[in-house]
């Protein structure tokens, strides 16, 4: 019995220990990922797709980590929100685990704007809404300058949709990377006493939310979204030329009635293949000239066939 | 001997351990922490806790109140002056839940290039019965670079062989904090 009993230990052993050393499957990478197709092994390859794939991979060492900064004030419910959602939600997780430092992917930090003793770090920049979430590059210089704000959010209630912020702006980040792109008062030796020279930040804030809008509706979002592509207007249809016809039909050929009737044709044919979205059949340069030709054609006075 | 001769010559020896005396001051891409002066200055040492002294610039640094203020009471804990060695130093990070790696013996030298390297300061023993905060380590020149709580408007430079003396000088003990380092001072670039 007591043999049994060992095999059986040392049967499960291995599979006990597995399932406490790591997991076997890195869900925290696949939504770092996001929305990606990687071509690997041979064949054609986009190296700004494995550039990215692996920027959201296991850094390599502590010095590769990014940085994601969270600077936030006290009183704000969105700052006290987006700090609970740090610690539960998935998608943030996957980007920063504040309890983990080990196991995050970047290094986190949480900032209070009002902390004199880390003010000086965001001196030069512009930050007028809270909770303000910034990524920077790891200290590595492996993905460029460190300092450079890579992204600048502001959160406003959705995880996900800031973890997807996060990730695009990275991306993008990286796909540019690979074209060429108020005084403190001194502590006085004289003046020691038990307090602080500053006033550090509160182990827990003590305000309670009152109920009202939580997030801000301001969105100094780093990178800017690009413009809306423009949305192409339907050009007005070319009115028929009725009295060319009506020339035509009581005066008979004319040359000038004609040459309004071709030109007519050409604008309608235009009109209709831009209504469509087809690309029109002569560019707008070439059709100016031919139909300056036309035009010329049509003022030409009538040659007179007699000879004197 | 001529006195002028002398007294040039006593200077020189008393310099001898810095290495060459040009300022440097935060932030420089040399130096892991970026404490600026005016912070520094904070952590004067007052009355013998340089141990302390040390650490709580290097919670700065990394921002860790519990370690910044240790010097002073607050909310985090009542203050903590005087002398101390690693025992101590495991009882006030214990009680404050301060993450640091408390560092005893030959494994120093590695920790606190591990620490320059990954952007961390770290409080180190330096000096007779003294700490200081090691500020950074540039391995290109061998220069590592110190802020004395007894003089912390400045930042000292050693090579290696000085820094080598003045650690052993206090006995091979290293706090480093557990936490992630501070992100550069953050700027805008137009990279979009």
């Amino acid at each position: 019995m007591r043999a049994l009993l060992m095999v059986m230990t040392l049967a499960l052993a291995p599979v006990v220990w597995a399932q406490e050393v790591a997991p076997e499957v890195d869900q925290a990478e696949v939504l770092r990922r996001g929305n990606l197709v990687q071509v690997v092994g041979d064949g054609t390859r986009s190296f700004e797709t494995d550039d990215f794939a692996a920027a959201m991979g296991p850094p390599a060492s502590d010095a590769d980590k990014w940085f994601i900064s969270v600077v936030s004030m006290k009183q704000c419910a969105g700052c006290e929100k987006l700090k609970k959602e740090w610690s539960t939600n998935p998608w943030l997780l996957a980007l920063a685990n504040p309890s983990d430092t080990k196991q995050s992917w970047a290094h986190f930090g949480i900032y209070d704007k009002d902390d004199r003793s880390q003010a000086f770090r965001f001196e030069s920049l512009k930050i007028t809404t809270f909770p303000t979430i910034l990524v920077q590059p790891p200290r590595s210089k492996r993905y460029g300058d460190p300092s450079i704000v890579v992204f600048q959010g502001v959160y406003k209630g959705d995880p996900e949709k800031l973890a997807r912020e996060i990730t695009q702006a990275i991306r993008q980040y990286i796909q540019k990377l690979q074209t060429p792109v108020g005084p403190v008062r001194a502590y006085e030796q004289q003046r020691i006493g038990a307090d602080p020279p500053w006033q550090p930040v509160p182990k827990v804030d003590p305000w309670q939310p009152t109920p009202g809008p939580q997030f801000p509706t301001v969105d100094p979002t780093i990178p800017p979204a690009p413009p809306a592509p423009p949305t192409p207007k339907p050009a007005p249809a070319p009115v028929f030329p009725w009295s060319s016809v009506l020339t035509l039909m009581t005066a008979g050929f004319s040359l000038p009635a004609a040459v309004a009737l071709v030109v007519w044709a050409v604008y309608a044919i235009r009109a209709r293949r831009q209504a469509a979205g087809l690309k029109p059949i002569v560019d707008q340069a070439t059709l100016d000239r031919v139909l300056e030709q036309l035009k010329k054609l049509a003022d030409q006075p009538k040659q007179s066939t007699s000879g004197t | 001997m001529n006195p002028l001769l002398l007294l040039g010559m006593l200077l020189m020896a008393a310099n001898a351990s810095l290495a060459a005396a040009q300022d440097i001051e935060c932030p420089d891409p040399r130096l892991a922490a970026d404490l600026p002066r005016e912070i520094r200055t904070w952590f004067r040492n007052p009355d013998g806790s340089c141990v302390q002294c040390s650490i709580g610039m290097c919670g700065v640094d990394q921002n860790v109140p519990a370690a910044a203020t240790l010097l002073w009471d607050t909310e985090y804990g009542s203050r903590e002056r005087g002398g101390s060695g690693p025992s101590r130093v495991s009882a006030y990070c214990n009680r404050r839940d301060i993450r640091a790696f408390n560092i005893t013996g030959a494994s120093t030298w590695d920790w606190m290039k591990w620490a320059a390297q990954t952007g961390r300061g770290a409080a180190i023993g330096a000096g007779s019965a003294h700490f200081q905060t090691l500020m950074g380590y540039d391995p290109s020149s061998g220069t590592w670079y110190v802020c004395n709580n007894n003089s912390p408007s400045r930042i000292d430079q050693y090579d290696e062989a000085s820094f080598r003396r003045l650690h052993l000088a206090s006995g091979q003990w290293v706090v480093i904090l557990d936490y992630p380092p501070h992100p550069e001072r953050p700027r805008y670039a137009r990279w979009w």
